[in-house]
């Protein structure tokens, strides 16, 4: 079997490239000419379709795991205005609060996109400082939700459609429902109230802010309060999965290094020391040099049938793209399923009825992680290929592949896609846009970004084609064949311990929380927060991190009532009502939060 | 419980594999979770999983009186209606669970932790 290694890298640089573009002409096109602070229709035109963009299937999934992230929207949206810095700096503040966000099952709790999207846009184009972009974009996030609903509901029109193609053995009917029909749809629903919110918000909250400037100046405090913490109910998140275990001291021991080191060091350097010691723990306490047990059968099946490697590449990469793109309630990813298996039906089968009937078996609800969930469709094709070469397979035994393995795959893949390879490249990516500092930093590193763009697009791409053609070569075994030889469960615990360390570094970088209170005692100026920092730096941030960790893990309360509290604190706290001091050490009145 | 998956030892593997750690999975047929459920109450905290109602039912019939059920998640299939989110229940299904309901069974459908479950006692009517 030749493999035509072009074609994969081809693809594969399209992709990159078609990013790329979408960068460049965005670069070339007219950058706010009257004021700098205001976005221009069309300016909000673009921005609408980059979120667009971010939900849809053009980026060989590249649109959800990465333009969907807040860090990279908010470069997006910063090289659109013409200012990538602030941009990526506002992109990486928000990207705080969705770390830990996790969208399984079909369930979109909060959009990081929306609030990446239009909250950069309402931020740089408002006037509004970088410190308050999070108070601002957090609320946008919750509003996701109605467009999700709006987007399933309505999806599930379209499976009928391709059962009818795939009545009259249609196979390029049953493909064009898949990848077309939806879209003009989504690009609807999702571009076009992007465009008007981001034009007529970023007005409205520029009008806002200078009333507030003038009337009420310690709101603006309260938001920039509120920003700090919600950071915390960011890392809080990604802690209920993190935090348990054996391997919860290293979240205090990357909090101790980044807090003793003031703050100030370069999260890579700290992500590479967290791996070494990642690597100590799992050698430790699992074993790396010991392999499992040989895993029988993981020898490559005969090939017996008329599939090349590209055949199967061709399936992979209508997988790759098209898989959520009519994603709906009535059969999840079942239309992108049977899209991804339309090479290999064209390939194998002649007759209308057998074309019919394989359509017609693939077209069924299906649902599971994209990436780790490519193991099902190989072992699928392979299945396919046998009984078109005449082996006895019934159309039961291939369903009970699919919707035995979708399940298990998905709790997997959920947890190394959306639980690790996500928030850890992101976390890195987000250190070096701002040089470790988030909360402060007005300007970010355009290779913070680019870092996640590239990492990205070699782990889900990687990881994706090798599951896949795995399951193509060993069949279903190929499932038992990687969970049973250990490497998995030692990337999880190592990612565990990683993933700690780095969430105790990033309180110190991203959480801010200190208290202006002051009182004069005796004619000796005594300030409260000077009692913490003697106690130990950062002690609030970390502090607050855990208290709200306690409410969401043991206490259930939501994320979202958690967010509004924080909101409410920060603005109603910074009413200068509590006792402070001046410089000169004269009583006045101050907001809670210094 | 399932008498397809208790009966199929790579499924059970897979099952058993691809469950977080510190959780142990039990595969059996409908029959022997019966018994084992009965005979061998376990002190430790069991969570029953089922594919079908019909599974759910039998399972109540055979005399395990439980009084609550979550509906996480039934695939769309020919004869299946969409009822709420991606759960879908045929004409069949949906009698089940409103006679187990009229027997005192809490029923609801929550999809995945962490948002808010509905009752199905808010859709029985409607479907």
């Amino acid at each position: 079997m030749k493999v035509n290694r072009k074609q994969v890298s081809t693809a594969m640089v399209l992709s990159i490239v078609l990013m790329l573009a979408s960068v460049a002409i965005v670069k070339a096109a007219p950058v706010a000419q009257e004021e700098d602070t205001t976005l221009s229709l069309f300016q909000a035109l673009i921005v609408g379709v980059f979120y667009y963009f971010a939900m849809s299937p053009w980026f060989a999934n590249l649109g959800f795991t990465v333009l969907y992230r807040p860090l990279i929207a908010g470069t997006l949206v910063g090289l659109v205005m013409g200012r990538v810095g602030e941009g990526v700096a506002i992109g990486a503040n928000i990207n705080v609060l969705y770390l830990g966000w996790i969208s399984a099952g079909g369930s979109l709790p909060g959009d990081p996109g929306l609030a990446g999207y239009l909250g950069t846009a309402l931020v740089l184009g408002g006037g509004l400082d970088i410190d308050a972009a999070l108070a601002v974009a957090a609320p946008l996030g919750l509003l996701g939700g109605l467009t999700w609903s709006l987007r399933m509901s309505v999806c599930s029109i379209i499976p009928h459609w391709a059962d009818r193609y795939a009545e009259e053995g249609n196979i390029k009917g049953v493909a064009r429902s898949n990848y077309i029909y939806s879209q003009p749809f989504l690009f609807l629903i999702y571009a076009v109230p992007v465009m008007l919110a981001a034009y007529l918000g970023s007005q409205a909250v520029g009008s806002a802010l200078n009333w507030i400037a003038a009337n009420a100046i310690w709101v603006m405090n309260g938001l920039f309060a509120a920003s700090g913490m919600l950071a915390a109910l960011g890392i809080a998140l990604n802690l209920k999965f993190l935090l348990r275990g054996n391997v919860w001291p290293y979240f205090f021991v990357g909090f101790m290094i980044t807090s003793l080191a003031g703050g100030n060091v370069n999260l890579l350097v700290l992500a590479i020391i967290g791996a070494c010691i990642a690597y100590i723990h799992v050698l430790f306490t699992e074993g790396i040099g010991e392999a499992g047990p040989a895993a029988p059968g993981k020898k490559a099946r005969k090939a017996q049938g008329p599939l090349t490697r590209q055949d199967v590449f061709k399936a992979w990469v209508r997988w790759l793209c098209f898989s959520h793109s009519t994603y709906n309630w009535e059969r999840m990813q079942g239309m992108g399923f049977a899209h991804s298996m339309t090479p290999i039906i064209e390939k194998l089968y002649t007759k209308k009825e057998d074309i019919s009937a394989a359509l017609k078996r693939h077209l069924v609800f299906f649902n599971t992680q994209p990436d780790v969930g490519s193991i099902i469709h190989g072992a699928v094709i392979a299945m396919e290929e046998e009984r078109a070469s005449g082996a006895e397979i019934s159309d039961d035994a291939i369903n009970a592949v699919k919707t035995g393995l979708m399940g298990p795959m998905a709790g997997i893949g959920d947890t190394v896609q959306q639980g690790i390879i996500i928030p850890i490249t992101l976390a890195i990516g987000m250190s070096i846009a701002t040089g470790g500092n988030v909360g402060t930093a007005t300007t970010g590193n355009i290779l913070g970004p680019l870092f996640y763009i590239v990492s990205m697009a070699i782990l889900i791409w990687g990881l994706g084609w090798l599951l896949w053609w795995q399951g193509y070569q060993q069949g279903r075994v190929a499932v038992t064949n990687i969970l049973k030889s250990g490497t998995l469960n030692k990337v999880i615990v190592g990612a565990g311990v990683l993933g700690n360390f780095i969430m105790g570094a990033l309180v110190v970088s991203f959480v801010s929380l200190s208290t202006a209170l002051a009182f004069n005692i005796g004619g000796t100026a005594f300030h409260l927060q000077d009692v913490f920092n003697s106690f130990m730096p950062n002690l609030l941030p970390l502090l607050l991190v855990l208290l709200i960790w306690w409410l969401l893990a043991k206490k259930n309360v939501s994320p979202t009532l958690i967010m509004i509290v924080i909101i409410a604190v920060g603005i109603l706290g910074s009413i200068p009502i509590w006792p402070g001091l001046n410089e000169a050490g004269e009583a006045i009145r101050v907001g809670l939060f210094g | 419980m399932d008498d397809v998956v208790g009966a199929d030892p790579f499924m059970q593997e897979v099952l058993g594999l691809a469950a977080p750690p510190g959780l142990t999975v039990d595969v059996y047929t409908v029959d022997d979770a019966l018994q084992v459920l009965s005979n061998t109450p376990s002190r430790s905290t069991t969570m029953v999983l089922m594919k079908t109602p019909q599974t759910a039912r039998r399972l109540y019939d055979g005399g395990l009186h439980y009084n609550a059920l979550n509906i996480g998640g039934i695939g769309n299939a020919p004869g299946r209606k969409n009822i709420f989110k991606n759960i879908s229940a045929s004409r069949e299904e949906i009698d089940i669970l409103t006679d187990l309901m009229a027997k005192g069974v809490e029923i609801t459908l929550l999809t995945v932790p962490g948002e808010k479950s509905k009752a199905f006692s808010d859709l029985a009517g409607k479907v």
